[in-house]
């Protein structure tokens, strides 16, 4: 009896062990390393396509359709829709967004692209993305980063 | 004895109001690490909904109250938590989520993880696809392993996604095929104009390889957040129908075009349709019609009890003009049979048939989900009659970005007696602090958790609010809940921004739906693309619901 409780404290400990370093690992999220190798072994995803201020500059607010945006900037990193008709919700929550990815020397950035209902570009905007910018704040400010007590 | 504790009983562990020590804590931490490694049964979630009748037993413990105020989240661009630590993550490239399911399957925990309409590029792949379903592996959650995307409509964005999924395993479905699991999820989700929209099953038997088993219905419009009870193989299906020459006259609503559809699915290769519901007023022929508006709202999702409790809670009207309606399930099943014209030109009294009570809200808050929680012990009328009552955690969809719209909340709602459902406290996040409204994308309530999980049934009602993330609320006094925990991911680089029509842009998360494995994990799905976040519960949160 005695042997099995030795086991059982042993086998907990070193769980604990493990749990703890798996948890300091964890702090954020972090790509799967094993997923992007297999990822890479089988089709390579496409890069993200090259666009610069000026060709993006090109797309007019109210007039170029999606056409239009295919032709200058290619095919979009991301097409969203929420899709939800049903809901009652404002309308222009439910349009088409085309986002394409960049890179500059300030960091990533996502041109976002938001369709009306005939199809014509409404907004049009280079966004810095979220983690740039949380790069950013770091730099700037120390602060707590949790509001755990 | 605490005030909340109802009188001894044989299951309860009795932890009174003393902290834990440092053995309790060894054996708490020991049986977390061991529950995913060694995995619950199946059969251990096997009897309660949708896998069974049986309804988990509250047994609250005495773990005090009030013993911390919500402390503010942190910056916009960061992850803020209160009583939870965050887990695990998968990106789920990026796709916006609407529904996250986790299944114990076969000694796998399996996320599905629905998303919305779009297009993105599959990992595994490297094509770009039609936003489906993801599939994932989250048995070590910490390390969540992407199994597969089944792809969904090809074709218009606008009439695609795959918002809604099901899993029920063939073990427990009459007719299903032993050893089998099956997938019924929604195909498509539009104004329905081209009529593409269906429900379909898959095999995800092999989760990582699903294969496409058959369509239950198809010429659908809006289709949405079903229900599939296992053990009986019973579906509800929410969607509408698009008119056609041979069928003109079909069900009405207002703002969310949505009825249900309810086919038996207990044998899933072969569907057997038993009837079009709703509310009193939509049916094609009507006369009469309850709740606000005429034609009434649409439903938008059913949660059915089973049948122990024989009952389906139904919430209407999303995110306005709301109605809750609560339905005998036997009446509504078999009050069709034997009619011809019943199961979709019902009459007013063959709509009202089936039900025993409803509740109109006020109209600018919706029905957007409707769980029940029976037998809640209530703190302080242990010696009367009613010391027993049965609870709807009622939730409205706030629909607006950069709060354009009233605040949205959830409501406890007393349906003990069925016939007068009685409002009886209010779950609300404040905008401050947290500056939530100006943080882009939608604030406000949205969906509460909807797993019969034991340990937390009746103690925490768990519920996505969008940019203020998961939030959870102690419901164990339901006639004064309070909020115990919350998680709030950061943006990151797949985060959409949210953009108004004056061309103001904000990139925030936007948590959409929340699910509880048989853990305690829970799931939190983003709607701004942000992927899928594993958390747990901690504190005060996590004391509520220790035996």
């Amino acid at each position: 009896m005695m042997k099995v409780k030795w086991l059982v404290c042993g086998t907990s400990l070193a769980l604990c062990c493990i749990s703890d370093i798996a948890r300091a690992a964890d702090a954020l999220p972090q790509p799967d390393k094993s997923k992007v190798a297999e990822a890479k072994t089988k089709k390579r995803a496409p890069s993200p396509v090259r666009i610069n201020d000026n060709t993006f500059s090109k797309i007019k607010v109210g007039d170029s359709t999606g056409d239009d945006v295919k032709a200058l900037l290619g095919t979009p990193w991301r097409i969203t829709n929420y899709g939800e008709t049903y809901c009652g919700c404002p309308h222009h929550d439910m349009q088409e967004i085309w986002e394409y990815r960049g890179r500059d020397s300030s960091g990533t950035y996502k041109y976002h692209i938001e369709f009306d209902d005939e199809g014509v570009v409404h907004t049009a905007k280079k966004i810095p993305d979220a983690a740039r910018k949380q790069e950013n704040q770091k730099r700037l400010a120390k602060r707590p980063l949790t509001a755990e007590r | 004895m605490s005030r909340l504790t109802e009188k001894p009983d044989k299951h309860q562990v009795e932890l009174g109001n003393k902290s834990f020590g440092k053995g309790k804590r060894w054996r708490l931490r020991l049986s977390l690490l061991l529950l995913p490694a060694v995995g619950m049964p199946a059969s251990a979630m096997a009897d309660y909904p949708p896998n069974g009748p049986d309804i988990p037993t509250i047994y609250l413990n005495r773990a005090p109250r009030r013993p911390e105020r919500p402390p503010p989240p942190g910056p916009w661009d960061q992850q803020s938590q209160w009583n939870t630590e965050f887990v695990g993550y998968d990106s789920l490239d990026g796709r916006s989520t609407y529904q996250p399911l986790i299944v114990h399957q076969d000694a796998r925990e399996i996320a599905y993880m629905a998303h919305h309409a779009g297009v993105a590029t599959n990992r595994l792949t490297g094509e770009m696809e039609p936003n489906g379903t993801s599939i994932i592996d989250v048995t070590n959650a910490r390390r969540p392993r992407y199994l597969a995307h089944v792809p969904g409509p090809p074709g218009s964005v606008d009439a695609a996604g795959s918002q809604m999924v099901r899993v029920c395993s063939g073990d427990v479905l009459p007719r299903g095929q032993r050893g089998k699991w099956y997938m019924l999820r929604t195909h498509g989700n539009s104004s329905g104009m081209e009529a593409l929209e269906s429900q379909e099953i898959f095999d995800v038997t092999d989760p990582a390889h699903p294969t496409f088993l058959t369509t239950v219905v198809g010429k659908l419009s809006n289709t949405h957040k079903n229900w599939w009870e296992c053990d009986t193989g019973i579906a509800y299906l929410v969607s509408g129908n698009v008119p056609d020459s041979t069928n003109p006259n079909l069900w009405h609503h207002s703002g969310s075009n949505q009825h249900l559809k309810i086919y038996d699915l207990s044998d899933p290769a072969n569907p057997v349709y038993i009837r079009d519901f709703g509310l009193v007023g939509q049916e094609p022929n009507a006369t009469f019609y309850e709740g606000i508006v005429n034609p009434p709202s649409g439903i938008h999702g059913p949660i059915s009890a089973g049948t122990t409790k024989n009952r389906v809670y139904m919430a209407y009207g999303v995110g306005s003009n709301g109605v809750f309606q609560i339905v005998d399930r036997n009446v509504l099943l078999h009050g069709c049979d034997g009619s011809k014209t019943c199961p979709f030109y019902p009459t007013t009294q063959e709509m009202l048939a089936p039900q025993k009570g409803y509740l109109t809200m006020s109209p600018d808050q919706g029905g957007h989900s409707s769980f029940p929680v029976f037998g809640l012990p209530i703190p302080e009328f242990h010696d009367f009659s009613l010391n027993r009552r049965d609870i709807v955690i009622l939730v409205s969809e706030a629909g607006g970005n950069f709060c354009e719209e009233a605040p949205h909340l959830a409501f406890l709602v007393d349906v003990t007696n069925e016939s007068t459902p009685f409002p009886i406290s209010t779950l609300r996040v404040p905008e401050f602090p947290g500056d939530f409204c100006n943080k882009g994308g939608r604030f406000g309530s949205h969906a509460v958790a909807e797993s019969f999980y034991p340990p937390y049934y009746g103690k925490l009602a768990i519920i996505s609010w969008f940019t203020a993330g998961v939030r959870i609320f102690d419901i164990r006094d339901p006639f004064d809940p309070e909020e115990v925990g919350y998680f709030i991911p950061a943006p990151n680089e797949n985060t959409i921004a949210t953009c108004d029509p004056s061309g103001r842009c904000a990139i925030a998360i936007q948590t959409n739906n929340v699910e509880v494995d048989d853990r305690g994990l829970i799931y939190l799905a983003d709607r701004a693309g942000t992927g899928m976040h594993i958390v747990k519960l901690t504190g005060h949160a996590r004391r509520v619901v220790e035996p």
